[in-house]
């Protein structure tokens, strides 16, 4: 071995890792090699095993390995050499052979390893279980000792009990024969006597009677006591009852949810509570402790327990699955899913709620300020269309309410004339009847004064007219009407001096007022329309303005006059 | 809060009347009577030797003194001084002596009669009615229930325990809770006809109970025993609803701890509790309660398990009168008082004290505790808070007992020689020290 080391030394550096010390045998550096293959084969197996053999040193490893396993009693792993310094060659048949012996001889060891382990730890447990039993066997020896010690002791202490008394009993005669047996007492008033004096007075009606109370005040004891442990139990039962009432309730919205797991326990959960709830009708009559209707409180409630328990159960194996598996279960909608929904709809929350915020100052704003063309401007851009209809439908009414009035202005401009006319034509009648009279009966003066008091009439009763008018507009002043009065009032003035034959028949006409009224009717649909719109108010207040004075016919032309006016101002509307 | 003069006390033997008025102390042989409020002498009594059992009648008409040496017992009125009345056991030495709760009798138990009797084997029922009886006889135990109006025995019956440590009455009088000795763990509980209703043993093979209580509404029964532990028995099924540890550490935050620190620091270090072998008074410093922050480890005491009486488990159970608290002390945590609420079953509190806690007793109409340590400082705590009060006086008073008045507004406190009375004013009154707390619930 030591000539080959030499050789090889220098050629192979990883040989070294084998056979580094000299000392090491065969045998041992084989059980080496045995504990490295026994390891799981690694990387660093393989490079251990590679580092054996190389490239270069394979004849040495071969001459090596055939010296270590003719050692062995293997058949070597060269061929049958002719000369001996021919060199050998190798015989492979050979080599696979001491392979497969190799490979067999491995097996088994392991086999062999295996049966000494187990064999190991079952002689480890047998070794626990002795020395507890050995344990144990000395606690009971010990144990026996006592009782064996007590025992002998007992019988020692009741003999030496005996011989004492007996030992008192002869000192206590010895005693009471030297001395006196007198009990003294001394006694200056009435007192209880000294005990000693039992059972004296020991009639069968004092001994009945006794016992009777004894027995008496036993009963009441366990009387009382009976009735506090059902008491107790009935509170308890009570408890129960509500427990068992909520955790079917807990347990009920579970029949909503369909769900595979769920599915036995929903189905127990149903059939329970009918059960249940005819359990508790039982109950409720059956208020007693009877044994059955204990025993079916306490199995529902354990049943319910149970339902309860194994949904907590699946409810925590459901957390837990989230946590480790993730986000797979359709059903279980992981923790940060939840949350962000929960952020998103907070959000949303939080628009809807800004959007509401400004509508309603918006809606605010409209409804406090006044008409402004401004505000006019905002509330055309924010109801545009809808104003369009609305004012399209209002202006076809205007049309045909002005159409109307036009044909009944024209009507009564006629009937004005034709009045005018006949008016003209009975006053010439009048005058030239007067003249007549006059030229009959009196003298030219008279004739002047009639003809100035006439005149006067007519310009009196103008003047009268005025200030009715006036008043009258006046009065209309305070049923609210703004700007449209004074206007009208100021164009009624200016009318009269120029017509006062139209304040004449203002007065006369009676037909004025129905048509007014026909005009009250027509004015006042549009007052009912929305009040809202500031600029149809304006016009509103104009035509109630107009329509009110419809019934006195004194304002009527200068009504329709106003009603041009306003009709003209209207137009500016859009 | 006022405290009064300091009065010459022996024996600890300091008594209020039953109904309130009243006040007897023994000085040597002399009895002394004094008005509960104002102090004063009212009566004042000779007897023949040293007192060792002072006991009022019921009706607070008739004080017993037991002159044990002596195997006398003498009785005084108090409506009629003249009168006395004396009784003599002669050479059957005296054990014990008490009053029958209708007043009018006297039991004395001797050693040298029939039938040994146990100091601590008999029990009145708090209405008067039965008295329970516990005797011995051949190594068995039996008890007896006498009517109390013509002392007619109604029931006797044996229990089956090994050696009977002790009997109490519900104070319904429905039941009686007979426990046995320290070396087994077993409590019987029987009616009042006799019958065996359920009986309880937590574990065997260690020493068992060590202290008993009924809650006042007869609703639970408290077992102190040896493993630090205190267990609570229904009424109902007498079977165990939960168990109270004293544990060395406390670390829940919902329990308030009270330390008791002193106010002015020391000469030496800072607030180091001083070896519980030194009995010898603390500076008669002011101190106060720190609420102290979790977790809290409490000092313990390693006891020694070779010698009899260890100081472990639980030796001291009081409920308070309203039932909803209970004060435990664990003798191996000997400083500190454990303060349990019943309504929730769990720890309310606990005060940790600079010395051995001697007694505590709960005031009689509210949940009001007073604890005494041997120091001249008495301790108080209530939901509210708690408060520590230094008994005024030159010397240094050593408070040893206390003793609640009936209606709860005064304290008596006694130490070795005197005794003093604390009155407590209202709850307005009474200055709370550092120490308090909001929500107590």
């Amino acid at each position: 071995m030591g000539d080959w080391m030499t050789v090889t030394d220098p050629e192979s550096k990883t040989l070294p890792q084998y056979t580094s010390e000299t000392k090491m045998s065969p045998s041992s550096l084989y059980s080496q090699q045995v504990l490295c293959s026994s390891i799981p084969l690694s990387k660093n197996v393989h490079s251990y095993f590679s580092a054996f053999c190389t490239e270069e040193n394979i004849e040495q490893s071969i001459s090596y390995l055939d010296q270590e396993l003719t050692t062995f009693g293997f058949p070597s792993l060269y061929e049958e050499s002719k000369g001996k310094e021919t060199k050998r060659e190798l015989n492979i048949v050979a080599v696979l052979n001491c392979m497969n012996e190799l490979l067999v001889l491995q097996r088994k060891n392991l086999l062999a390893q295996e049966n000494v382990e187990t064999q190991n730890l079952k002689l480890g447990s047998d070794m626990d279980h002795l020395q507890n039993c050995y344990a144990k066997l000395k606690v009971q020896k010990l144990q026996n000792i006592i009782a064996s010690r007590a025992t002998q002791y007992n019988h020692d202490m009741k003999r030496k009990e005996r011989e004492y008394n007996k030992l008192k009993e002869r000192l206590h005669q010895l005693v009471m024969n030297k001395k006196d047996k007198k009990i003294a007492m001394e006694v200056l008033n009435y007192v209880g006597r000294a005990d000693g004096k039992r059972g004296s007075w020991r009639t069968g009606k004092t001994e009945a009677r006794n016992e009777d109370e004894m027995y008496k005040i036993l009963l009441n004891d366990y009387e009382y006591r009976q009735k506090q442990i059902l008491m107790e139990n009935a509170e308890l039962k009570k408890v129960l009852q509500q427990m068992k009432k909520e955790m079917i309730s807990l347990l009920s919205p579970q029949k909503q949810k369909p769900r595979e797991r769920a599915d036995d326990s929903t189905g127990t959960v149903i059939s329970d509570v009918e059960e249940d709830a005819g359990e508790l009708s039982r109950e409720s009559i059956w208020d007693l402790s009877c044994e059955t209707v204990r025993e079916q409180l306490t199995n529902s409630i354990r049943k319910q327990w149970r339902i309860l328990k194994s949904h907590v159960e699946k409810l925590d194996n459901q957390v837990s699955k989230v946590h480790l598996e993730g986000f797979n279960d359709e059903d279980v909608i992981s923790r940060q899913d939840h949350e962000q929904e929960t952020e998103k709809l907070e959000l949303e929350i939080q628009q809807c709620k800004e959007m509401i915020k400004t509508q309603q100052q918006l809606l605010q704003q409209q409804l406090a300020t006044a008409c402004d063309d401004d505000t006019t401007s905002l509330l055309r851009d924010c109801y545009l269309l809808e104003e369009k209809e609305r004012l399209k439908e209002e202006w076809s009414l205007f049309k045909e309410q002005k159409k109307n009035f036009e044909k009944e202005r024209r009507s009564f401009t006629e009937a004005a004339i034709r009045l005018g006319l006949e008016r003209k034509a009975f006053e010439e009648e009048r005058a030239s009847w007067l003249k007549q009279q006059f030229l009959n009966m009196t003298t030219f003066d008279h004739q002047n004064s009639e003809n100035v008091k006439l005149f006067s009439a007519f310009s009196g009763s103008s003047d009268r007219d005025t200030p009715t008018l006036h008043s009258r507009s006046r009065q209309k002043k305070p049923h609210g009407v703004p700007s449209g009065s004074p206007v009208c009032t100021s164009k009624l003035t200016k009318s009269l001096p120029a017509s006062p034959s139209t304040s004449d028949f203002c007065q006369t006409r009676s037909c004025a007022s129905e048509h007014s009224s026909s005009i009250n009717v027509l004015n006042i649909t549009p007052e009912e329309t929305k009040p809202n719109q500031v600029g149809r108010e304006c016009t509103n207040q104009k035509w109630s303005m107009s329509s009110r004075p419809g019934s006195q016919e004194g304002c009527y032309s200068g009504c329709s006059l106003a009603y041009t006016s306003s009709h003209v101002e209207k137009d500016d509307l859009p | 809060m006022n405290f009064s003069e300091v009065f010459k006390l022996s024996s600890l033997l300091c008594k209020f009347s039953p109904d309130g008025k009243y006040l007897a102390s023994c000085v040597q042989y002399r009895l002394v009577v004094r008005d509960a409020n104002t102090l004063q002498i009212l009566q004042l009594y000779t007897c023949l030797d040293q007192i060792q059992h002072l006991e009022w009648s019921a009706d607070s008409l008739f004080i017993l003194c037991a002159l044990y040496k002596r195997g006398l017992v003498q009785v005084w009125s108090l409506e009629q001084p003249e009168w006395h009345c004396k009784i003599d056991e002669g050479s059957a030495g005296l054990v014990a002596s008490s009053w029958s709760p209708d007043g009018r009798h006297i039991l004395n138990t001797t050693e040298f009669h029939d039938l040994s009797l146990f100091s601590a084997g008999i029990t009145f029922t708090r209405d008067g009615r039965y008295l329970a009886l516990a005797e011995r006889r051949d190594c068995r135990d039996y008890v007896s229930i006498f009517v109390c109006s013509d002392w007619q025995l109604l029931r006797h019956f044996d229990t089956d325990t090994q050696d009977l440590a002790g009997i109490e009455w519900a104070p319904n009088g429905c039941v009686l809770a007979v426990w046995d000795s320290c070396l087994e763990y077993k409590v019987l509980l029987y009616s009042l006809d006799g019958r065996l209703l359920s009986a309880f043993c937590a574990y065997e093979w260690s020493l068992g109970i060590k202290s008993v209580a009924w809650s006042p509404s007869s609703q639970f029964l408290a077992i102190g025993s040896y493993d630090g532990k205190v267990r609570i028995l229904n009424h109902v099924t007498w079977k165990m609803i939960t168990e109270f540890e004293h544990p060395a550490t406390v670390n829940n935050p919902k329990i308030v701890v009270y330390k008791e620190a002193e106010k002015s620091p020391p000469l030496g270090h800072l607030a180091f509790p001083p070896p519980r072998a030194a009995t010898g008074p603390l500076t008669s410093s002011e101190s106060k309660y720190e609420i102290a922050s979790m977790p809290v480890s409490l000092q313990t005491l390693k006891p020694a398990t070779d010698r009899a009486n260890p100081r472990i488990g639980v030796g001291a159970l009081a409920f308070s009168p309203d039932n909803y608290f209970l004060a435990t002390r664990n003798d191996s945590v000997p400083n500190a008082v454990w303060i349990w609420d019943i309504r929730k079953l769990r720890l309310l509190a606990v005060l940790e004290q600079l010395c051995t806690v001697r007694a505590f007793q709960w005031g009689p109409q509210q949940p009001r505790l007073a604890i005494c340590t041997g120091g001249s400082k008495v301790y108080l705590w209530s939901p509210a808070g708690c408060v520590s009060v230094q008994v005024p006086g030159e010397g240094d008073f050593q408070v040893l007992s206390l003793c609640w008045h009936p209606s709860g507004d005064s304290l008596a406190l006694l130490s070795k020689d005197h005794f003093c009375l604390c009155f407590l004013e209202m709850e307005k009154g009474v200055r709370m020290a550092f120490g308090q707390r909001g929500d107590c619930t």
